[in-house]
């Protein structure tokens, strides 16, 4: 194999970054679209692309480092540490989703963007500790309104700080049991791993299993509870607060918007009530009607059908007379 | 470990296949312009604010037709075209085939003014006025009703309350007990606050709900798949069968969020479906009320809604006329998958002509 793989590969990898970026701005850029293609699928494709982009180049860098590493070492007497980067390169890819999924609401994360999550000033800074200490003074005099929406969205932002923290521990658990699971099936387990594709496959299943254990355990739920109301509670406070300026302001609020809906709403499902039972009293008035009619035609028919046994009889009697009559007159003339 | 045996020749080999593997995927996506699903031609026969009722005409040359309408409910979550992302994986298209009229209520996206919309609007309102629009559409006195997933869950509080308007009911995928041991949705749905939720959000984003479902596998729905992207975008066929799989999976509507709130808490964290405790509108719901004949497919891999959260079912429904269809594969698989295709479309057609 030649000494030097890793300029090859570096440049390959470069290649491939600039092809993505290109295909993305390009896809990105096309704010008059092409006739056949639509803004939604040019966007999907985007994503689609910016995914494998960033992902496959995480990977591509990461394969490229452990190849650096087992050159150096062409013994492959330590395979320790290439492991550890495999670990910490898949464990760093967890955080990342972790925080996606976690994010504090946009004004709030403000605060902290310069820090790790995985840092301990995050928990415990001198901002923090000051905050805390504002929690033992009583609000008091003529804005207390204000600074008691001040201590709520303290206390709520300690709490979302130590159940994040709280949660984040059930992570790394995680990500602690996975690693030895994994170590464990390398060790004891039956299948030889040559490859960066199936060492990743074993720690994916690894994980998956150690994570659908976790999963199923009360702690991690009520955790998971905890750091989600937790992101939601600060979301609300940050919402109210921006009620409070715009009501101040004279603009329309939130709060009243909802107000506003579930009013018409609740008007709505009472115009619909009313609408069924006016359109069943129809339907009914309807029927009553044609059952009048009916009735008032019944009556007619009978009144008709006796009227018309009444005119047979007496035409019946009239013809009798008639021939009475006749036989009379032709009596009197023989 | 003496399993781990790093190759460097053979991760060399491994690196550039891979980047051949990404050049290539970024040529196929170069070459599809258009990410279409939903394939099948249907006629809107009935709207009402954001829902539309499709129609979709079944083959008129078959000899022995059902002659019951067919009514498809999908969940509130996601959309209505995972019956029919492609014609080769459309069970819309194989009952069409088969000479089935069907017709499919697409709930369309809710916005900030559905924000109160709840259960008694869904099912009372919209459910009954589409099954009311169908019986005059096809001149029917009563519709086969086939609810998916959650809109499995509306179908049967539907046919408990309207029984006289369903002939047949068949549920697929559909959570009936809610709080089986093995449910992980529900046992983390149970600590979250869903009343904060709702008044924080107002509508639940489409996006926190698709974060739910990723989170229960997040390796392998995550950077597994995603890893794997290249080798999907090989072809342009497989790579638009795999593009038209995340489109759906991406294309999630917000949920109206009183509808959301009552689902969440009467079904996910208190269970009353199976107690007998839900009332929808002025209407118990009761299970034992649903008479007719009932066909409920699930998978038996399914890890959002597990067998027995389907399968509680038979305990509970009045019908004496009651059957359970076991499909080998997961949630989504019993509708796209090979298998699946070639025993789901069939296995509904001969269940509801027995009984047409």
């Amino acid at each position: 194999m030649p000494s030097d793989t890793n300029e090859p590969m570096q440049a390959l990898l470069q290649q491939q970054q600039a092809l993505f970026k290109k295909w993305i701005d390009e896809q990105t850029s096309r704010a008059e679209p092409a006739k056949i293609i639509t803004p939604h699928s040019s966007r999907d494709m985007a994503r689609v692309a910016a995914i494998l982009s960033s992902q496959t180049t995480d990977f591509l860098q990461f394969g490229n480092s452990i190849l650096a590493q087992l050159e150096c070492n062409p013994l492959k007497n330590s395979l320790q540490e290439p492991l550890n980067q495999f670990r910490d390169f898949v464990q760093q890819q967890t955080g990342e989703a972790l925080l996606t999924q976690w994010q504090l609401p946009e004004n709030v994360a403000a605060l902290f963007r310069t820090h790790s999550f995985q840092d301990d000033i995050l928990f415990e800074n001198p901002y923090t500790s000051g905050l805390k200490s504002l929690l033992n003074f009583p609000s008091v005099g003529a804005t207390h309104e204000f600074q008691q929406n001040t201590r709520d969205g303290i206390k709520f932002l300690l709490e979302y700080q130590d159940a994040l923290s709280e949660y984040i521990e059930q992570y790394s658990q995680i990500n602690q049991q996975a690693t030895k699971a994994l170590m464990q099936d390398l060790t004891e387990g039956s299948d030889v791993v040559e490859t960066l594709g199936q060492l990743h496959d074993l720690w994916v299943n690894c994980y998956e299993r150690t994570y659908a254990e976790c999963l199923y355990t009360e702690t991690y739920q009520k955790s998971h509870g905890r750091v989600s109301n937790a992101v939601m509670r600060l979301r609300k406070y940050a919402q109210d607060m921006r009620d409070i300026q715009f009501e101040a302001l004279g603009l329309a609020t939130r709060k009243g918007l909802d107000t506003a809906l579930q009013r018409q709403h609740t008007l709505r499902k009472e115009m619909r009530k009313i609408n069924k039972t006016l359109a069943s009293q129809d339907t009914s008035l309807v029927e009553n009607s044609f059952e009048d009619r009916v009735e008032e035609l019944s009556s007619m028919i009978h009144q008709l059908s006796a009227g018309m046994t009444q005119l047979q009889q007496e035409l019946a009697e009239l013809k009798s007379q008639t021939v009475l009559t006749k036989g009379v007159i032709d009596d009197e003339k023989s | 470990m003496k399993n781990l045996k790093l190759d460097p020749t053979k991760i060399e080999e491994e690196l550039i296949a891979f980047e051949h593997k990404l050049q290539s995927s970024y040529e196929t996506l170069k070459e599809i312009s258009k990410i279409d699903v939903a394939q099948s031609k249907g006629v809107e026969i009935f709207s009402q604010d954001k829902l539309k009722l499709l129609f979709f005409s079944g083959n008129k040359t078959i000899a022995k037709r059902c002659q019951t309408p067919l009514l498809i409910t999908y969940a509130l979550v996601n959309r209505w075209y995972m019956i029919d992302l492609e014609p080769e994986k459309s069970l819309l298209k194989a009952l069409n085939d088969l000479g089935l009229d069907v017709y499919v209520i697409d709930w369309g996206y809710p916005d900030p003014a559905d924000r109160f919309l709840d259960l008694d609007d869904y099912i009372n309102e919209y459910i009954n006025n589409c099954v009311d629009k169908v019986c005059q559409h096809s001149e029917a006195q009563q519709v086969n009703l086939l609810g998916i997933c959650q809109g499995g869950t509306l179908s049967l509080c539907y046919t408990a309350i309207y029984p006289e308007k369903i002939k047949n009911l068949i549920t697929m995928v559909t959570p009936v007990d809610f709080q089986t041991e093995t449910n992980l949705l529900s046992l983390l749905a149970r600590s979250v606050d869903v009343d904060l939720a709702v008044s924080t959000y107002g509508n639940i984003p489409g996006e926190m709900l698709n974060d739910s479902y990723n989170s229960l596998m997040p390796m392998r729905l995550g950077i597994q798949k995603n890893l794997g992207m290249p080798n999907q975008l090989n072809t342009t066929e497989s790579a638009l069968s795999f593009l038209r799989m995340e489109k759906w999976i991406y294309d999630s509507p917000d949920q109206a969020g009183e509808a959301f709130r009552q689902f969440i808490k009467w079904f996910f964290q208190e269970n009353r479906l199976i107690k007998d405790q839900i009332t929808i509108g002025d209407y118990p719901v009761r299970l034992s009320a649903i008479t007719q004949p009932v066909l409920n497919i699930f998978g038996a891999h399914d890890h959002l809604v597990p067998p027995d959260a389907s399968l509680a079912l038979g305990d509970h429904v009045g019908s004496k006329d009651y059957q359970a269809l076991e499909i080998k594969s997961g949630h989504i698989g019993v509708f796209v998958s090979g298998k699946s295709q070639a025993i789901v479309p069939a296995k509904i057609n001969e269940w509801l002509l027995q009984r047409d």
